[in-house]
C-alpha cells in the first residue's frame, strides 16, 4: 500500500527532473568545455592581476626571448618575448579578453537579427516565410571572409567594426533553427490557447515561443560564438581584423609569421590557446545540445 | 520535372540579383571611388572630373543598372590597379582557384565518406567516438594555424615540401589538405546520421535477410539512400572553399581569385572586388541550384517541394 501511494506521489523519487543533473554530470564533453572555457574566462576578468607584464610595454634589447621549455628562455618570460621584446604570456592572457567579447557580442548580434527572422518567418508562414528564407539562401551565397575583409577595409579596422560585421553576418544557423522550432510550436495547444485568449502576436512570441525556443538559441549561441572567434583571429590574421597592437591571437599569428624559419613558436602558442578555446566552446555546445536540445542532434 | 527545373533556375536568377545589389550598395555606398581612383593628392576639381568621366555623380541605382548590364554583357569592368578588364582577369585566377578547390572536395568526399560510413554502422563503438573527435577537432582548427603548421612541420623541421607558389604537384599538397579539411567534419556527421537512420530501414533487414554481402548492405542499399543530403551538403560545402582559399592562398602565397581578393581589398581596387564577390556567390548559386535539381531527379518526392 505504502508502495503504491509512493509511486504515484510526484515528489518522491519517481520525479521526471530526476534524471537531469545524471544527464549534466555524466555528459564529458560539456564538462571539459566548460572547464576550459572557465579557465579562459578567468583570465579574462583577473588579466590585470595575472599578467607579469604590460602587454603593451616594449622592451627591444630582449626580442625574441624563446620560451622556458626552449634553450635561451628563462622564468622571467614563461612563454618568451615577441618582435618588439612584449612579454608573451601577458599579450596571451589580454587576448583572450579580445576573443571572448568577440565571441559573446557576435553572438548577442546574430542571435538577435537571426531569432527574430527566424520566429517570424515560422510564425507567420506564407509570403513571409518565403521572404525571409529567400534573403537567408542570398546571406549564405555571399562569402563571409571576403565581405567582412570588404566592410572592414572600408569602415575601418577596429573592435566595434570587427563586431558589428561578424554579427552582422553570421545570423542565419538562427534563423533556420528558430524557424524550424517556431513551426512546430505553432500548433501546439498552449500557442493556440493563448491565441484564442486575445494575445497579440509580440505577447505571444515573448511568453509562448521564444521561452520554447531559448534551449535551442543557446546552443546555436554558443556554436556561433566559436565560429565568431575563429573569423575574428583570421580577420585579424589577413590584417584587417582588430588593430595593431592589440593584442589578437590572430594577429600575434600574423606577426609570428615572419619568424616561421627561427622561432616557429611565436606562431604555435597563441594559435594553441585559440585552438583550445574554439574547441572547448564547440564541446561546450555539443554537451548542452545532447543536454537541452537532444532531438536536433545530428 | 522540367517545371521544376525552370522554377529553381529562376530563384537562382533572382538570387544573383539580390546578392549583386547588396555586394555593389555595400562597396560603393561606404567609400568614394573617386577620391580613390584620382589618387590622395588629387585636388578637389580633379575628383570632381573623375566622378564626372566615370559617372559617380548619377544617382546609384543608375549606377547599378549600367554596371549589372554591363556584367550580362560579359563587362565586369576595369581593374584599376591592374588596368585591364576584371573578366580576363579573373579567368586565369580562377582557373587556379577551381583545381584547389576540386582537390580539396575530392579529398574532403575521400576521407570523410569513408569514416562516415564506419562510424555509421556501429554508433557508440570506439572507432565511432575516434571519428567524431576527429570531426570536432577538425572544426575547431582555425585554418590559418593549421596552413601555418604543417609549414613548420614539412617546410622548416624536415624540408621536404614548397612553403609556397605553385611549382610542382608537391606544392599542391599542403593547400589541399588545409583546404579540404574544413569540409572534412560536416560531410563525416552528415554520412554517419544517413548511415545511422537508412541502416534502421526495412529494406535493410530484407537484404540482409535474403545473405547479401555486407559490403553490398552497406554501400549499395544504404549509403545509396543517404547519398542525397551528402551531395546538397558537398556543393554547398564546394562554393564556401572557393571562398574559403581567401586564407589558404594567403598562407601559401599562391596567385589564385582568393590572394586577388585580398589584395584588391588592400589596393581598394572596387571593381575587381564586386566581381569576385559576385563570382563566389555565383559558384555557390549554381552549384547548390545543380545539387537541387539532381536531387529532384533522383528522389521524385522533392520535385513537389
Amino acid at each position: 500500500m505504502t508502495d503504491l501511494v509512493n509511486s504515484v506521489n510526484p515528489g518522491s523519487d519517481t520525479s521526471p527532473l530526476e534524471g537531469r543533473p545524471a544527464r549534466w554530470r555524466s555528459n564529458g564533453s560539456l564538462l571539459l568545455g566548460l572547464s576550459i572555457l572557465a579557465i579562459v574566462v578567468a583570465m579574462a576578468i583577473f588579466a590585470p592581476l595575472l599578467a607579469p607584464y604590460d602587454p603593451y610595454a616594449q622592451s627591444l634589447p630582449n626580442r625574441f626571448t624563446p620560451p622556458v621549455w626552449l634553450p635561451g628562455g628563462g622564468w622571467d618570460h614563461i612563454l618568451g618575448t615577441d618582435q618588439l621584446g612584449r612579454d608573451y604570456l601577458s599579450r596571451i592572457i589580454y587576448g583572450s579578453r579580445i576573443s571572448l567579447s568577440i565571441g559573446i557580442g557576435t553572438a548577442l548580434v546574430s542571435g538577435l537579427i537571426g531569432s527574430t527572422l527566424g520566429i517570424c518567418a515560422g510564425y507567420f508562414g506564407g509570403r513571409i516565410d518565403s521572404v525571409i528564407m529567400f534573403v537567408v539562401t542570398a546571406r549564405l551565397a555571399l562569402p563571409v571572409v571576403l565581405v567582412a575583409l570588404a566592410i572592414v577595409a572600408i569602415f575601418g579596422s577596429s573592435f566595434t567594426v570587427v563586431l558589428l560585421t561578424l554579427g552582422g553576418l553570421l545570423w542565419e544557423r538562427f534563423a533556420l533553427v528558430t524557424r524550424a522550432a517556431t513551426i512546430q510550436l505553432r500548433g501546439a495547444d498552449f500557442v493556440t490557447a493563448a491565441e484564442i485568449q486575445g494575445a497579440t502576436v509580440p505577447q505571444v512570441m515573448l511568453h509562448q515561443l521564444i521561452p520554447n525556443l531559448a534551449n535551442a538559441i543557446v546552443v546555436v549561441a554558443t556554436l556561433e560564438m566559436a565560429q565568431a572567434m575563429i573569423l575574428e583571429a583570421a580577420l585579424s590574421f589577413l590584417g584587417l581584423g582588430v588593430p595593431a597592437p592589440m593584442p589578437s591571437w590572430g594577429l600575434m599569428i600574423a606577426e609570428g609569421k615572419a619568424q616561421i624559419l627561427f622561432e616557429p613558436w611565436l606562431i604555435t602558442i597563441p594559435g594553441a590557446f585559440l585552438f583550445a578555446l574554439v574547441l572547448a566552446t564547440n564541446l561546450l555546445g555539443d554537451g548542452l545540445r545532447d543536454v537541452l536540445a537532444p532531438e536536433s542532434r545530428n | 520535372m522540367l517545371r521544376y527545373v525552370l522554377r529553381r533556375f529562376a530563384i537562382a536568377c533572382l538570387l544573383m540579383l539580390f546578392v549583386s545589389f547588396v555586394a555593389y550598395i555595400l562597396l560603393f555606398a561606404a567609400g568614394d571611388p573617386a577620391v580613390t581612383i584620382a589618387g590622395a593628392e588629387a585636388k578637389s576639381d580633379d575628383i570632381a572630373r573623375v566622378r564626372e568621366l566615370y559617372g559617380f555623380d548619377r544617382p546609384i541605382l543608375i549606377q547599378y543598372i549600367d554596371w549589372l548590364w554591363g556584367v550580362l554583357g560579359g563587362d565586369l569592368g576595369t581593374s584599376l590597379y591592374f588596368k585591364r578588364p576584371v573578366a580576363g582577369l579573373l579567368l586565369e585566377r580562377f582557373a587556379i582557384t577551381a583545381k584547389l578547390g576540386a582537390l580539396a572536395l575530392t579529398l574532403a568526399l575521400l576521407v570523410a565518406i569513408p569514416l562516415g560510413v564506419i562510424a555509421g554502422r556501429k554508433p557508440n563503438t570506439l572507432i565511432d567516438r575516434f571519428a567524431l573527435l576527429l570531426a570536432v577537432v577538425g572544426q575547431a582548427m582555425p585554418s590559418f594555424w593549421f596552413a601555418l603548421l604543417l609549414m613548420i612541420l614539412f617546410s622548416v623541421t624536415f624540408p621536404i615540401l614548397p612553403a609556397s607558389g605553385l611549382t610542382s604537384w608537391r606544392s599542391y599538397i599542403m593547400p589541399v589538405i588545409v583546404l579540404g579539411y574544413f569540409s572534412t567534419p560536416a560531410i563525416m556527421r552528415l554520412t554517419r546520421s544517413g548511415m545511422i537512420s537508412a541502416l534502421e530501414a526495412d529494406y535493410i533487414r530484407t537484404a540482409r535477410a535474403m545473405g547479401l554481402p555486407e559490403r553490398k548492405v552497406l554501400f549499395d542499399y544504404a549509403l545509396r539512400n543517404a547519398a542525397l543530403p551528402i551531395v546538397s551538403l558537398a556543393s554547398a560545402e564546394f562554393g564556401f572553399m572557393l571562398a574559403g582559399s581567401i586564407i589558404v592562398e594567403n598562407v601559401f602565397a599562391i596567385h589564385g581569385a582568393g590572394s586577388l581578393a585580398w589584395e584588391s581589398i588592400a589596393r581598394a581596387d572596387l571593381p575587381t572586388v564586386q566581381a569576385l564577390v559576385l563570382c563566389f556567390s555565383l559558384f555557390y548559386v549554381v552549384f547548390t541550384m545543380l545539387a537541387d535539381i539532381l536531387n529532384a531527379l533522383l528522389d521524385p518526392r522533392m520535385r513537389a517541394r
